[in-house]
């Protein structure tokens, strides 16, 4: 019986952690809502994803992605504040998957035809 | 006649001469102005310095390839030389009619650099990110016999205009670290109380910063880019903010950018 009520104990124990884990505290967070203010920047520079796969100019860039990325963070606030749905890299990821996947939406028939924006999915 | 002929070759050899750039000068104004701005710059600033030497990540495309290929490119400095480096990427495969390449991979090799007393050896593992900021795994100087199963590849020293050409690459990734900077603390001093951390920060990094040392540097990107141009934003933002000027950075005819999109 005791043994029983153990073995319950450690599997509780064990969601808990598992639970921890993966909860964003609030300074992630707040990470995560940075992303808007550098990724424009940062995704448009030359050397980059979003300015090498499409034919537009660094500020056209920085002005759609800026959107984008700030409705990709407004899309899922409600999920990230949940802490059973990942840790900051996942979330990360995840912001930054809908914002390629957004912009790609939105510039149809302006995406370059080369071997990175093929690999990185964004040419169809 | 013969007279004239002189005359000409002696005009074509002194003009020649005369635009030749001094890629030395221009390289040790690229790295002061690096060396001032590095306690300023964000995060996700990208001239990396490692073994001595400075560095900043290019792409290229190879030619006669489709659909078109990339392939990574280093542009580095060391001393008064400026050398480039070009690593294919490092596997690719065929899935279908689909070809793909793996540019975001890391980019295991061996470099060989030329140096006034022979060659440097380094160990090199660089990931490109094609969004958020490199990540350089591994950079040393080490016995070749660590690094053997890689591919090695030697530095292609750079002269004349096209050391200026890949100089700019360097001078690029910190046109465009500034300029997230000056768009940044814009942003914070809009609308203070709605800034976010990052606008906050660059505001206080803004305020540190003293750029006299980024004046005149020869970087022109496109739509007329240019350091000096953001030197005179950084003034702008200054002005409005109401901080003291920072002494002498404000060249003289320069333009601005339109950094009020907020």
């Amino acid at each position: 019986m005791a043994l029983a009520w153990l073995s319950r104990l450690f599997f509780v124990f064990l969601f808990l952690i598992s639970q921890a884990s993966f909860a964003l505290i609030e300074s992630e967070r707040e990470e995560l809502r940075q992303i808007p203010d550098w990724m424009p920047y940062q995704g448009c520079q030359e050397t980059k994803l979003l300015k090498q796969c499409f034919k537009w100019t660094q500020e056209e860039c920085e002005i759609m992605t800026e959107r984008v990325s700030q409705s990709c963070l407004n899309m899922h606030d409600s999920q990230f504040r949940d802490p059973r749905t990942g840790n900051l890299d996942f979330w990360k990821d995840k912001i930054k998957d809908c914002t390629i996947r957004d912009v790609r939406a939105k510039m149809r028939g302006r995406i370059v035809d080369s071997m990175i924006c093929r690999n990185k999915g964004v040419y169809p | 006649m013969k007279t004239r002929i002189a005359f000409c070759v002696l005009a074509f050899c002194t003009t020649a001469m005369a635009s030749e750039p001094d890629v030395a000068a221009e390289i040790k104004k690229t790295l002061a102005c690096h060396q001032s701005y590095l306690k300023s710059a964000s995060p996700f600033y990208e001239v990396f310095e490692r073994e001595g030497l400075t560095f900043g990540r290019g792409i290229t495309t190879l030619p006669n390839t489709t659909p078109r290929r990339s392939a990574l490119m280093l542009s580095m400095t060391d001393g008064d030389q400026i050398y480039t480096v070009t690593v294919p990427s490092p596997q690719s495969s065929s899935r279908g009619t689909i070809e793909y390449d793996f540019y975001g991979a890391p980019h295991v090799f061996k470099m060989v650099v030329p140096a006034k007393d022979g060659e440097k050896s380094f160990c090199v593992s660089y990931e490109p990110d094609m969004i958020d900021k490199d990540h350089i795994r591994k950079f040393e100087k080490s016995p070749p016999a660590s690094c053997d199963s890689s591919q090695t590849i030697r530095a292609q020293t750079q002269t004349g205009k096209d050391a200026m050409m890949y100089l700019r690459t360097i001078q690029s990734r910190i046109h465009d670290n500034m300029r997230a900077m000056v768009y940044n603390a814009n942003a914070y001093y809009n609308n203070p109380a709605k800034a976010s951390r990052t606008e906050r920060d660059a505001a206080d990094r803004l305020a540190q910063f003293n750029g006299q040392k980024c004046q005149g540097l020869s970087y022109e990107g496109l739509f007329g880019a240019s350091i000096d141009k953001q030197l005179a934003e950084m003034e702008k933002v200054r002005a409005r903010a109401g901080t003291p000027a920072a002494p002498a950075t404000t060249p003289s005819g320069t333009g601005g950018t339109g950094t009020g999109r907020r």
